[in-house]
């Protein structure tokens, strides 16, 4: 009988160009407009709609560099918000509860949703 | 002292390492609760769980978020990027309810920020927020 031996080596520098590939990217960022639709959603919102409510403006930002995560980098994209109310909303103040939208919303996808969570 | 809501392991086994550090912290200036009072405290440190993570009492993964408020901006900026430094030295062996746990895993999601509290006279820091993995030694 012939013995073959396995030869396999990892590559780990394709490994890593793949994991920062445009398309990795463009998974994130599906992903990270998911987030953003969700924390739209799940925003507290008060009487007031004259389209211009904190609730309507968290976008997905495509384009947010790279996360180190251990030794290894990662495509980064985020969800924002630049209306005062939104951070208020998500860290409370002396006068208001913190409500945590974005925090409760990030936290229903990836590697910490729940059984059954979207994502 | 009347806890108002429960101080799980997590947050005991934070608390009890950063206690132990260099960090000049006593009881009662690091907790749970918002428990800051300018007049007797230069600083306080909150610990607290965020959402997310998958968790038993003394073993899983947490979101930790750590925020610092005093009354000197650059004393509570200082402190909490001295937590910061501590908390991402891991790992770390602490001792919460009674057992010993370790960290073994820290990431940063967030670093050090000044967040708004709605008082001049209060500063407030985020220290950082954190994905930690946690087990029994």
């Amino acid at each position: 009988m012939r013995v073959i031996k396995a030869t396999y080596r990892e590559d780990r520098k394709s490994f890593g160009a793949f994991i920062l590939s445009e398309g990795m990217r463009s998974v994130t960022y599906d992903v990270t407009k998911d987030i953003a639709a969700a924390a739209r959603a799940n925003a507290p919102r008060g009487d007031e709609d004259d389209g211009s409510h904190h609730a309507d403006k968290y976008v997905a930002i495509r384009e947010a560099g790279t996360l180190k995560v251990e030794r290894n980098l990662r495509v980064m994209c985020k969800v924002v918000n630049d209306d005062p109310i939104a951070l208020m909303n998500e860290f409370g103040n002396i006068n208001t509860k913190r409500e945590r939208t974005l925090g409760r919303t990030g936290a229903l996808f990836g590697d910490f949703k729940p059984e059954g969570g979207p994502g | 002292m009347i806890d108002l809501r429960p101080f799980p392991s997590i947050e005991t086994a934070i608390q009890a390492y950063l206690l132990e550090r260099h960090i000049p912290l006593e009881d009662g200036m690091i907790g749970g609760d918002f428990r800051y009072d300018p007049d007797t405290m230069p600083f306080y440190v909150q610990i607290n769980r965020g959402p997310g993570g998958r968790t038993g009492q003394l073993s899983g993964t947490f979101v930790v978020e750590l925020e610092v408020f005093g009354r000197e901006y650059l004393e509570t900026e200082s402190v909490a990027s001295a937590i910061e430094a501590l908390v991402l030295g891991y790992p770390y062996v602490v001792e919460a309810d009674g057992r010993k746990v370790i960290i073994d895993s820290v990431f940063q999601n967030a670093g050090v920020s000044d967040l708004p509290w709605g008082d001049d006279s209060v500063n407030r820091f985020s220290a950082g927020t954190y994905v930690m993995t946690m087990r029994r030694h």
